[in-house]
């Protein structure tokens, strides 16, 4: 009598939990991490090199933003990346509060060229963004639930898009790492300068390095031409040790130093 | 916005269909443990059926 007792509760108590085992199943199958990653592709695009990483993924509330990718790495300026943007609804659609909007945000250092029609494959929903990434930055994409869903207020992913040096230097490990730094390559090139007044500003081992602006020599402030030509005055075989950031597609002198000289780049 | 269920993390149902699915389920998990209460009155009334129809209850 008591073990008949024990096994209907036992029996009971697994029913009763099914749909909410259900539940977190299917929750789990959403976010798998096998979802979440992308193998790094290198892809060669007209002009330059693209390689991106990783999905970013939001799962606060019921629904799923997924971005692909989150991470862009390229080796010039002007380079026109495409981001994937797909959100995976808990309940098919239309569901009762169906008024719910993907938008991007203003992309720092890119340009919006193209969006796509939102298709709606039940459960999947997909919206296709055209950046042209100019520099550093980053974009943040939202997804909003309707009003007065139950199940959730916002997803948001942001994709990070960083101009480097060289694309095939970036590794996996860096790619999808959080820290991954946004600033700028910074490099230290020494040589001896040839100066550039056309340009604005000097050539060191073959690498063109800029060199606008006002400049802090020893603590007397010059332009950059005055800057520039007091360099150039030096006997040709002086060396010079030049610090620089890439930025935008071209390299930028921020400090040179030569025959106990020391210029800082000032503002402006 | 934002309900219960953003609130505590998991799913706690709030639309019709939903609440109807747990109650249902529920009352079936309730119901095996009706079955096993009453599990003697079963058991001797399938003995009784399989005998010639004779008895009354």
């Amino acid at each position: 009598m008591k073990d008949r007792i024990a096994i209907a509760l036992a029996l009971c108590v697994v029913i009763v939990l099914l749909p909410a085992v259900v539940n977190i199943l299917r929750n789990y199958v959403i976010s798998t991490p096998g979802q979440s990653t992308q193998p790094s592709t290198t892809t060669f695009v007209a002009g330059g090199e693209v390689r991106f990483a990783g999905c970013g993924e939001s799962h606060e509330g019921a629904d799923t933003l997924i971005v692909c990718p989150s991470e862009i790495f390229i080796s010039k300026s002007g380079i026109i990346v495409r981001v994937n943007i797909t959100v995976k609804f808990k309940h098919a659609q239309p569901c009762p509060y169906s008024n719910w909007e993907i938008s991007i945000g203003t992309p720092s250092n890119a340009e919006i060229i193209n969006e796509s029609e939102t298709e709606l494959v039940d459960p999947y929903t997909a919206t296709k963004y055209y950046i042209r990434v100019q520099g550093n930055g980053t974009v943040t994409v939202v997804y909003e639930y309707g009003s007065g869903c139950p199940y959730g207020a916002e997803e948001k992913v942001t994709v990070k898009y960083y101009v480097v040096e060289s694309v095939s230097s970036v590794t996996l490990e860096r790619a999808v790492s959080p820290t991954a730094s946004t600033t700028p390559a910074y490099k230290v090139f020494e040589g001896t300068p040839n100066v550039s007044l056309g340009s604005k500003g000097l050539q060191i081992n073959g690498t063109p390095i800029e060199a606008q602006g006002t400049w802090v020599c020893n603590g007397k402030e010059l332009k950059w031409r005055e800057a520039l030509t007091e360099l150039s005055q030096l006997p040709p075989s002086t060396r010079a040790v030049i610090e620089a950031v890439y930025e935008e597609g071209v390299w930028k002198a921020m400090k040179i130093e030569f025959n106990n000289t020391t210029c800082v780049r000032g503002e402006g | 916005m934002g309900a219960i269920t953003y609130k505590v993390g998991i799913y706690v149902p709030t639309i019709i269909p939903d609440i109807h699915t747990y109650i249902g389920f529920g009352a079936f998990g309730v119901s095996v443990i009706h079955v096993a209460l009453n599990w003697d009155a079963l058991k001797s009334y399938v003995r009784m059926k399989s005998k010639p129809k004779t008895w009354r209850m």
